[in-house]
């Protein structure tokens, strides 16, 4: 049985780089098989699908509103312009 | 007949410009200090280069754009690194045979949409990012925060397509982790 898996299906390392190669690419037929084989039977590799796909959504909702440590404009200004000389 | 100084131009752009670059250099870099050296790096590159400026052109334009070289210079920098598949990142989560460690195993998480809007949430997803090597974060941000598909972005930054998804996919492995132990988990 374990040589059938070997064969035929991706170790977790291999589907883990699958599962997120296919937010940039499109899988192949035989990759998108073999993933699915794997999936199908491997409940880790299943979370990490759900997790990945959170984490991608996330990242895209991210708003560049941080401000935990705002620029200080006017003494930003006053930095550049006293390197300005002239 | 109207002669420019040079300096002086430039400081009046500092007063105005400095907001606009700033937050445009943020959004791109996700970085503070990146983002305030960045432009500073701009005001003083445009004095060097205050020759080439055409006088009927707008200088929030030129600016913008000398803004723009930087910032792919800054990523181009960190992302020349090749990856390397044998560097002892992996092995933290996979044994020998590709099969995950116990340790490093994903739990189920109690995770619905919701969570998405949740601010604190999205704060320690940034703090988790803000602990990954710097290449990748920056292949996270050229990903996330910057318009161009894909293929262009490895285009421009002259890295290859499947090192770019390998920083990608590295960072995202790091961040679930992390996200893991300081959210999930805790």
């Amino acid at each position: 049985m374990q040589r059938v898996m070997n064969n035929f299906m991706y170790s977790c390392q291999k589907a883990t780089e699958l599962l997120d190669k296919k937010t940039f690419e499109k899988l192949s037929p035989f990759e998108r098989f073999r993933l699915f084989m794997h999936t199908r039977m491997c409940d880790a590799c299943r979370a990490y699908e759900k997790q990945t796909t959170l984490i991608h959504k996330a990242l895209n909702r991210q708003v560049s509103s941080d401000q935990s440590s705002p620029t200080d404009l006017s003494s930003f200004k006053e930095k550049v312009k006293e390197n300005i000389k002239g | 007949m109207d002669i420019v100084n040079p300096a002086a131009t430039i400081r009046c752009w500092v007063d105005l410009y400095s907001e606009t670059l700033l937050s445009w250099a943020y959004h791109k870099t996700q970085n503070r200090q990146t983002a305030e050296d960045l432009v500073q790096d701009t005001f003083l590159s445009a004095v060097q280069a205050f020759h080439n400026f055409k006088r009927d052109s707008e200088p929030k334009t030129w600016l913008f754009s000398i803004l723009n070289n930087k910032i792919s210079d800054h990523f181009r920098r960190e992302l020349k690194k090749p990856i390397v598949d044998d560097d002892g990142f992996l092995i933290n989560f996979f044994d020998q045979d590709g099969r995950w460690r116990k340790e490093a195993m994903p739990t189920k998480w109690n995770a619905d949409e919701e969570l998405l809007d949740n601010i604190e949430f999205q704060q320690a997803l940034k703090l988790c990012m803000q602990k990954l090597p710097s290449a990748w974060l920056m292949a996270i941000q050229l990903k996330y925060f910057d318009s161009k598909g894909g293929v262009e972005i490895c285009k421009e930054m002259n890295i290859s397509p499947s090192n770019f998804w390998q920083l990608i996919h590295r960072s995202r492995l790091q961040l679930r982790k992390c996200l893991e132990n300081n959210w999930f988990n805790k």
